[in-house]
């Protein structure tokens, strides 16, 4: 293991950034903003990587590192469970938490870009889970309960993006359910209120990101359920693995090895590779078929009851094919289904099952038999053990031997233009947004592409200025793309745009030269007359790029009064008529920042101070309350859509009010949240502790 | 002759004509949907164990036996029969695993 993280270390000076996978810079401001803006959720996780950070890692050596973590993790992790089969061999246990650690799964998830996101953290912790909270059903011992429940919180990063914990809990249930049917356990009442409790002290101790991700979610799962139903039917056939695939660990789009043999000289490997990944599930099906009677009784119902949760996975992970289609159709749009619709949110635990049974079956091999078979079911994750695996063999760069001369890579290197204007956007104490142009080519998910620097994916610039920003290839206004307008316009009426900006509370302005050439042809005449005309000021200017600054006349303060609402129309030739209008009926407010997500606002009663606008996307959980002068707290109810997307409130005049408050509504659950699960963690740590002296004391005696 | 017969049909269990007939709608239901003449089977031996339970490695035995001819034709550059094997390596786990449920709890319930 030490060696394939050794063949595999990150070339120096390039960081991680593809698709929705983007390398976290890990200084102290970006990991604040992340706490506030993902409601603590893989907090932990981006934690551990600002740590790194403090003792000098450099960002390749954190990619290294966690790719050591990751593999040394999950095979500890494995190990530990493995116990619970087998006692007394640790080689065979060896072996199967290393198939566990390295199979196709994690190599399609270390050769694409997920590999380098919180989410596969839940294969790490995902077997001590098992672990404990099988235990704990067996033995219905408090302390396995307990053990289980620090487990998954300390492995709650997982759960970062939360579909991950429904299919965790369809697994979990798949599993009890399994065990329950083939015996492995006596379900009695008493039973029932120790999961009740374990159910409940589990939701304690996650209540830090639980609870702020309730009003979220049933925003979210609204959105999804709103979303085109085409789109999502399409999008469940379009990620529908076969069976053929799932069970050999192989990926359903054959983007990955072997399918996609990235070693081209040895292509004749392809189908021997191809052929030996369909050992392990041979293997098992071998064990199915003629080892029943050396199986112990416990052995034979945990093999059933994890080949049980196979069957019920396969389909899950197969979505909207032959032989599931109809059956998964009616699955997948039950509610709450629509987010398990990517492959990972189902696929992440066949590993561990397939790895669970594979032990339970070479148990009764013979040594030599099980050495032999298991060599060759290690060897099937080759690019592993071959190295450069993001240099060589990600399947972005596999058309070529080298990851600097695909057109596509994970691996850039951000030109150091980007890091010099770094003092000038972060240490300024505005609080604006920074915006970038042109749009570009991108699948509809708001990422960017800069051919210059073979960059394609999420924009890194909010984590290397940290500052919010407003991107070029995201709607923010009701279906009206104007980065996209602004392109496409013809004619010399460009004005409109400094001006939509400042109106967005844009201070600074990046317009990338290492945009696809035909997006930069479209608009950077325009941009040089706009800089003509005075409306945007150049600061810096390099072969990638040109950071202008937006003629402070046309900025609007992230937080302002203003007297009324002007309809706003998504039309460039509106916004050139009425933005002096509006920005006549404005006027700045004074506040204070709390957290990023939390902001205290002066309120004087004046006659311009009718209503309240903050330049964040419209989202109903941002709330505003206003203060009384007896301290008394009553949320402002007329929230509205001001300037066509941003957040607004309509103040009632009351003599009274003494200030308002602005806050993210999943915020204020943050914090309460945060607290409990101090409580709880508090108390588990007590538990512990008592049970360990307790232990040793009875052990001395 | 036909007195024999008659005889001899007799002597079968209800059980048994029963069961055939449960099968034999378990073919219909096949054929209805326009299954192919395996997966009719199939559909076939999974309602026919169903009534008359057998050893769970005896399916387990089939399930090997179409997952072992998967990676052969995938070697051969066929994508069809391999998803095909698959499939029905997959119903005959099934049905292992629903003979492992009566067992187990043949096992269990005290004879």
């Amino acid at each position: 293991m030490f060696l394939v993280v050794l063949v595999n270390i990150f070339p120096s000076g390039y960081v991680f950034g593809g698709g929705d996978t983007i390398q976290f810079f890990g200084n102290w401001e970006n990991l604040r903003s992340l706490f506030f803006d993902w409601g603590g959720r893989a907090w932990f996780f981006y934690l551990i990587f600002y740590l790194l950070n403090i003792f000098g890692i450099s960002e390749a050596g954190q990619l290294s590192w966690y790719l050591g973590v990751f593999i040394f993790g999950s095979y500890i992790s494995f190990f530990i469970f493995s116990r619970l089969i087998l006692e007394d061999s640790p080689g065979k246990r060896a072996f199967a938490s290393l198939f566990y650690a390295l199979n196709l799964y994690t190599l399609f998830i270390f050769t694409g870009n997920w590999g380098y996101s919180y989410f596969p953290s839940l294969y790490i912790f995902l077997p001590l889970m098992l672990l404990f909270f099988i235990k704990f059903i067996k033995t219905q011992k408090n302390i396995f309960g307990a053990l289980f429940v620090l487990i998954l919180f300390l492995g709650s990063s997982g759960f970062g993006n939360p579909a991950f914990l429904l299919s965790f809990i369809i697994f979990l249930s798949a599993v009890f359910l399994g065990l329950l049917i083939f015996g492995y356990f006596q379900w009695d009442n008493k039973l029932a209120v120790k999961l009740f409790f374990l159910a409940v002290f589990s939701f304690l101790i996650n209540s830090f990101w639980i609870l702020p991700l309730v009003p979220e979610i049933s925003q979210g799962v609204e959105k999804l359920q709103s979303s085109e139903v085409v789109e999502f039917d399409w999008w469940i056939r379009h990620s529908a693995s076969p069976i053929v695939k799932t069970v050999s660990l192989n990926h359903f789009s054959e983007d990955y090895f072997p399918y996609n043999f990235y070693y081209k000289d040895f292509s004749y490997f392809k189908v021997p590779f191809m052929v030996i990944s369909f050992l392990p599930m041979l293997v098992i099906a071998y064990g199915l078929a003629f080892f029943r009677k050396k199986m112990s009784s416990s052995d034979h119902s945990l093999f059933l009851s994890f080949l049980f949760v196979l069957v019920i996975f396969i389909p899950l992970v197969a979505r909207l094919i032959e032989p599931f289609e109809r059956i998964n159709y009616y699955i997948y749009h039950l509610p709450g289904f629509v987010t398990l619709r990517g492959y990972d949110k189902t696929a992440i635990f066949i590993p561990f099952v397939l790895a669970t049974l594979l032990l339970l079956t070479i148990n009764h091999l013979s040594r030599k038999k099980a050495f032999f078979i298991l060599i060759l079911i290690l060897i099937i994750p080759l690019p592993f053990y071959l190295g450069k695996l993001q240099q060589t063999a990600g399947y972005r760069v596999n058309s070529e031997k080298d990851f600097r001369k695909a057109a596509m890579s994970f691996l850039v290197k951000i030109p150091d233009e980007y890091h010099s204007v770094r003092p000038l956007i972060a240490n300024d104490k505005d609080k604006f947004f920074l915006a970038a142009l042109p749009a570009t080519k991108s699948d509809g998910s708001g990422i960017v592409y800069y051919p210059k620097w073979n960059f394609y994916g999420a924009d890194m610039s909010e984590t290397l200025y940290n500052r919010k920003q407003i991107q070029p290839n995201v709607v923010y206004f009701n279906e009206w793309n104007f980065a996209e307008e602004f392109g496409e316009q013809q004619g010399e009426k460009n004005d409109w745009l400094p001006k939509l900006l400042g109106m967005m509370n844009v201070k600074y302005l990046i317009y990338h030269k290492d945009a696809p050439e035909s997006s930069v042809e479209k608009s950077q005449n325009k941009i040089d007359d706009l800089k003509n005309k005075g409306l945007i000021k150049n600061i810096e200017n390099n072969e990638y790029f040109t950071l202008y600054e937006i003629n402070s006349s046309l900025f609007f303060p992230y937080i302002t009064y203003q007297q009324e609402n002007l309809d706003f129309q998504n039309d460039s030739v509106w916004i050139e008529r009425n933005l002096e209008k509006m920005k006549n009926l404005t006027a700045s407010a004074d506040f204070r920042e709390i957290n990023p997500k939390k902001f205290e606002v002066l309120f004087d009663n004046l006659e311009n101070q009718k209503e309240l606008v903050l330049a964040e996307s419209y989202n109903s959980n941002w709330k505003a309350y206003a203060i009384l002068k007896n301290g008394r707290e009553i949320e402002i109810e007329n929230h509205f859509m001001a300037r066509g997307y941003a957040n607004g409130w309509k103040i009632d005049s009351n003599p009274d009010i003494k200030k308002i408050v602005i806050e993210y509504y999943p915020t204020r659950l943050l914090c309460q949240g945060s607290a409990v699960s101090l409580l709880a963690l508090l108390f588990l740590s007590v538990y512990l502790v008592r049970y360990y002296y307790n232990k040793r004391g009875k052990n001395n005696v | 002759m036909f007195k024999k017969i008659n005889l001899k049909l007799k002597t079968i269990p209800l059980k048994i004509y029963v069961d055939t007939i449960f099968v034999a709608m378990a073919v219909f239901i096949g054929a209805y949907f326009k299954w192919n003449v395996v997966e009719i089977m199939i559909f076939g031996v999974f309602i026919g164990t169903l009534l008359r339970p057998v050893p769970s490695h005896y399916p387990a035995v089939v399930a090997l036996f179409f997952l072992a001819l998967t990676p052969v034709f995938l070697a051969f550059g066929n994508n069809l029969v391999p998803e095909k094997l698959a499939i029905y390596a997959y119903f005959f786990i099934i049905i292992s695993v629903i003979m492992g449920i009566y067992e187990i709890r043949n096992e269990k319930s005290p004879s």
